[in-house]
């Protein structure tokens, strides 16, 4: 039987050179990989901050409510829209079925976003550009953002959160200047 | 010396039980990967009052 143990001494068995070649060919690869995840953690630009901070669904709602007091512009169907200043912190409460504001941004400046859910599990999806995070409650998850193009971009929830779970759509504007405010209707 | 007389080694014994090394190779990663797990919840912090203040006073 192929479970059983092979006769007693083979550790002391010589390997064969081509199956010693293959080992050896193995553990590299292994070894190459292993650096490679973390060269390519720093170097890859493809990852969050990993800066997360415990709030409660309290704090982070009046966090957010005053980041809209300041920073609000206008509406888009009773949703506030808000132009944060380059360089600020940007909070962006998920809650069913609905985000707290629509972002305004300007192309090729950092923002600091912070999320976070006042209920349940939620997923902050931008579309199309297919940019993916999870959004738990009690959790303020931080992302260095820097948007490179301009456009209108969707925010979708992509973890379900109940019956109203699709009608969960935000959105993020990102503008190079003031002037295209009009072509959004803001 | 041939292979009948050598003595089983510990490493040899240790591969020879594969339901031990089974445990072991479950076992190893459930625990780590608790403790992994626990001990980055337990260090996140609140949110830093520099923040906070931005958006508070």
């Amino acid at each position: 039987m192929s479970l059983e143990a092979p006769p007693s001494g083979w550790i002391h068995k010589k390997i064969a050179r081509d199956e010693k070649g293959w080992i050896i060919a193995a553990t590299v690869v292994c070894i190459a990989m292993f650096f490679w995840m973390i060269l390519w953690h720093v170097y890859g630009k493809q990852n969050p901050s990993s800066v997360t901070y415990y709030t409660t669904p309290e704090e982070f709602t009046t966090l957010t409510n005053s980041f809209i007091e300041q920073n609000q512009i206008g509406e888009d169907n009773g949703i506030p829209v808000v132009m944060p200043k380059p360089e600020s912190d940007v909070f962006l409460l998920a809650q069913m079925w609905r985000w707290s504001s629509v972002i305004v941004l300007k192309k090729d400046e950092w923002y600091k976003f912070h999320i976070s859910s006042k209920d349940v599990m939620h997923g902050f999806s931008v579309q199309p550009i297919n940019m993916n995070f999870m959004v738990f409650p009690n959790y303020d998850y931080v992302l260095d953002f820097k948007p490179n193009k301009t456009g209108e971009y969707m925010v979708v929830c992509n973890e379900f959160c109940g019956i109203g779970h699709h009608l969960m759509i935000g959105k993020i504007v990102v503008i190079e200047d003031e002037s295209e405010l009009a072509n959004y209707g803001y | 010396m041939s292979e009948e007389n050598q003595s089983t080694t510990f490493l040899e014994s240790l591969l020879n039980n594969m339901w031990l090394l089974l445990i072991l190779g479950v076992g190893v990663y459930f625990v780590s990967y608790i403790f992994w797990g626990w001990a980055e919840i337990i260090l996140i912090k609140g949110i830093p009052a520099e923040i906070k203040d931005l958006f508070t006073k």
